[in-house]
């Protein structure tokens, strides 16, 4: 009874919307996944995934969610193109090989404004998968909560994935800073 | 003799050992570890941007514990991944990268501890024939000995946030947030 109850004023809460799943739409333009690796120790060595689909499933009030992304390996994107060229190649990403890597959570934590926090699932990369959590940095709704500007964070460790070439100078943890622009759909 | 003289005063005079430098060790910047990113927060995404190309020099001194930084970078190398919005950075709203396609940062007395550490860098940003103060605080620094490169490098990660305005960059659409996060990663390679 009271979970109904709670379940009930969560909905209220979060627009009257009734606790149903509810799907988010990927806004490409607004939405960005960069990766971070320390170089000798010394300097920051940053880069994005220019291109990348998410199907995004959201339900606060029932506690459940999916969060799929799919990621095109080869739009790696360091800003210095020999260097990107490295990435793309087979002892590294190997692109020609993985053209794909893809996250998939299906367990999902919410705050109590129904935002979600943390997003625990699987990471496939460069044909491994592991278990990888995105946790929020920020997730900003703004006035009527159609549109959500979030900010992820997560931390990866390259050889679990195969992904060796240039240890230890270039770092093995890899930080992944996702911004994510999604409008209700 | 005169000679011979004349080179032990000069080595005296310097106040070192025939082993050290008398002065500022030059390290070209390395365009493969050196990039400026800016964070911006537009309306309700994020977004982080980055200049792609730089060049520039670092002159450091271990016996007066100061360095000396410059560092220029291509207003046209602004990359998001996003075309749109790069060519409103690029534009005459903000960067204006084609009548001030250079921007240089300059930091001159830098104090460097132990050695190789940098806990803030004040220096000056010139673009548009305009100068602004800015400081950056170091998230890490050092020197390391690259065994690729059979050379000693020096650099690190340097931060700021601040009003973009006070970098002369007030324009753009009411969306592009006031206050933006600049990061640095810099690194430099002895000559």
């Amino acid at each position: 009874m009271r979970d109904a109850a709670f379940a009930l004023a969560l909905a209220l809460a979060t627009g009257g919307a009734a606790a149903a799943p509810q799907a988010w739409r990927l806004d490409a333009a607004g939405s960005r996944i960069h990766w971070e690796v320390e170089h000798f120790g010394t300097s920051t060595q940053r880069g994005r995934f220019d291109r990348f689909a998410a199907a995004v499933t959201l339900d606060p009030a029932a506690g459940r969610g999916n969060v799929s992304v799919t990621v095109d390996t080869a739009s790696v994107s360091s800003g210095v193109p020999v260097l990107d060229r490295v990435l793309r190649g087979g002892q590294m990403l190997a692109t020609a090989d993985h053209p794909q890597a893809w996250f998939v959570a299906d367990r999902i934590a919410f705050d109590a404004a129904g935002r979600p926090q943390r997003l625990e699932g699987e990471l496939t990369l460069r044909g491994t998968s592991r278990p990888l959590a995105l946790e929020a940095e920020r997730v900003d709704c703004g006035a009527d909560g159609s549109v959500c500007g979030a900010t992820y964070v997560a931390s990866l460790r390259r050889s679990e994935h195969g992904i060796t070439f240039g240890l230890p100078f270039a770092a093995d943890r890899v930080r992944l800073v996702v911004h994510l622009l999604v409008r209700r759909d | 003799m005169r000679r011979a003289v004349a080179a032990a005063a000069l080595v005296l005079a310097a106040g070192l050992g025939p082993a050290a430098r008398a002065e500022p060790v030059v390290h070209a910047v390395d365009p493969t570890h050196t990039q400026v990113l800016v964070e911006l927060r537009l309306g309700l995404a994020t977004v982080l941007g980055r200049f792609e190309r730089t060049r520039g020099t670092l002159r450091l001194d271990r016996t007066t514990g100061r360095a000396a930084v410059e560092l220029e970078v291509d207003a046209a190398s602004w990359s998001t991944g996003d075309a749109a919005l790069d060519a409103l950075v690029r534009g005459p709203a903000l960067l204006d990268a084609e009548r001030a396609p250079v921007i240089v940062f300059r930091a001159d007395a830098v104090p460097v501890a132990d050695g190789d550490r940098v806990d803030r860098v004040e220096g000056r940003l010139e673009r548009a024939g305009h100068a602004h103060t800015l400081s950056l605080a170091a998230r890490r620094s050092g020197c390391y000995l690259n065994p690729l490169l059979q050379r000693p490098v020096c650099g690190g990660d340097f931060e700021a946030r601040l009003p973009r305005a006070a970098l002369g960059l007030a324009g753009g659409p009411a969306e592009l947030a006031p206050t933006v996060r600049v990061l640095v990663q810099f690194e430099a390679i002895r000559q």
